[in-house]
């Protein structure tokens, strides 16, 4: 495929994610990410192991990848996403895929897409739950629509490790049925993931007329 | 009459981790008045610090439907009614 994907962090979701899309042959991934991979993050960060440990993620992660698909191209960006480079990072790109583990870099990436009518991928989780939502500039709702005042951020998010898994691998399937027009997206669509009692939930998101960043003007 | 609480993600925390309670309120009882419930029995808090307003993050549900497609806040219960606080979550 002749198509390119940011993947924007490669930590929990952001793995699961760019496996599948690379085992696709989606054609170009940029993964960005400025960590390194750490002990903690083996329970759920499946492009890692223990021989890794230390070493940086968007690199490692690329060299997984080109292992899986040689046939793909992969781009590793060993830097962390701020309204300085997010438009850089967004250039020749077709969509992306939420990798990330906070709102803020999340909000940068958002408000992004909308100036640059790039869809938005939107994925999170919070112990044993998930959320997604595909957001397409100006045809429906943003991720500032979803959440319109700003949260308090977690020190600590605790994670059950298949949720980012699951999470991930649906942002992965939304990617090719966006750039196959394959489907229905998730558009409007806020799918909550409730891994306790396995519960799916799916709740119709409407444009905020006063988003911050996507409101009617 | 009975309904149903579903909290999700960090709300859980106010029902000691339980992520549903079943709660005898009054008849007739209104979201709001469901909020202010949970707000003095359980320190649930889904308002804005600021303004006392509530969350617009936080989505609520009866019965699956969220709130500002019924009544918003004056929406009315029912028994039996099932009701679901869902806050945005970050981790990844």
């Amino acid at each position: 495929m002749k198509s390119k994907i940011l993947i924007a962090g490669v930590g929990g979701l952001g793995s699961a994610a760019a496996i599948y899309l690379t085992a696709a042959g989606v054609g170009k991934l940029r993964i960005v990410d400025d960590g390194k991979v750490e002990l903690s993050n083996l329970n759920r960060q499946i492009l890692y192991s223990t021989s890794d440990l230390g070493k940086p993620k968007a690199l490692t992660a690329s060299k997984k990848l080109l292992e899986l698909n040689p046939g793909i191209e992969v781009e590793p960006v060993q830097e962390r996403i701020t309204e300085s480079n997010i438009h850089e990072l967004l250039d020749g790109v077709d969509l992306v895929v939420d990798g990330q583990d906070n709102f803020k870099t999340r909000f940068i990436i958002n408000q992004a897409c909308i100036e640059e009518s790039k869809p938005f991928i939107h994925g999170a989780v919070y112990a044993a739950e998930g959320r997604l939502m595909t957001i397409i500039p100006h045809r429906g709702p943003c991720l500032r629509c979803l959440i319109p005042h700003e949260p308090k951020e977690l020190d600590v998010v605790p994670v059950l490790g298949p949720l980012p898994g699951l999470i991930g691998v649906l942002e992965g399937l939304e990617a090719i049925k966006l750039l196959t027009g394959f489907g229905k997206p998730a558009r409007g669509k806020l799918l909550v993931v409730d891994g306790e009692t396995l519960s799916f939930y799916s709740i119709d998101i409407k444009r905020y007329p006063k988003c911050p960043v996507c409101g009617r003007k | 009459m009975r309904v149903t609480v579903k909290a999700f993600a960090t709300l859980r925390n106010a029902f000691d981790g339980r992520g549903v309670m079943e709660l005898d309120i009054p008849e007739n009882a209104s979201i709001g008045n469901l909020i202010e419930i949970l707000e003095r029995r359980f320190k649930f808090n889904v308002k804005l610090q600021e303004t006392g307003e509530a969350n617009p993050n936080i989505k609520i549900l009866v019965n699956g439907r969220e709130i500002i497609y019924l009544d918003g806040l004056r929406t009315k219960l029912k028994n039996g009614d099932v009701i679901a606080f869902i806050p945005p979550v970050g981790g990844g």
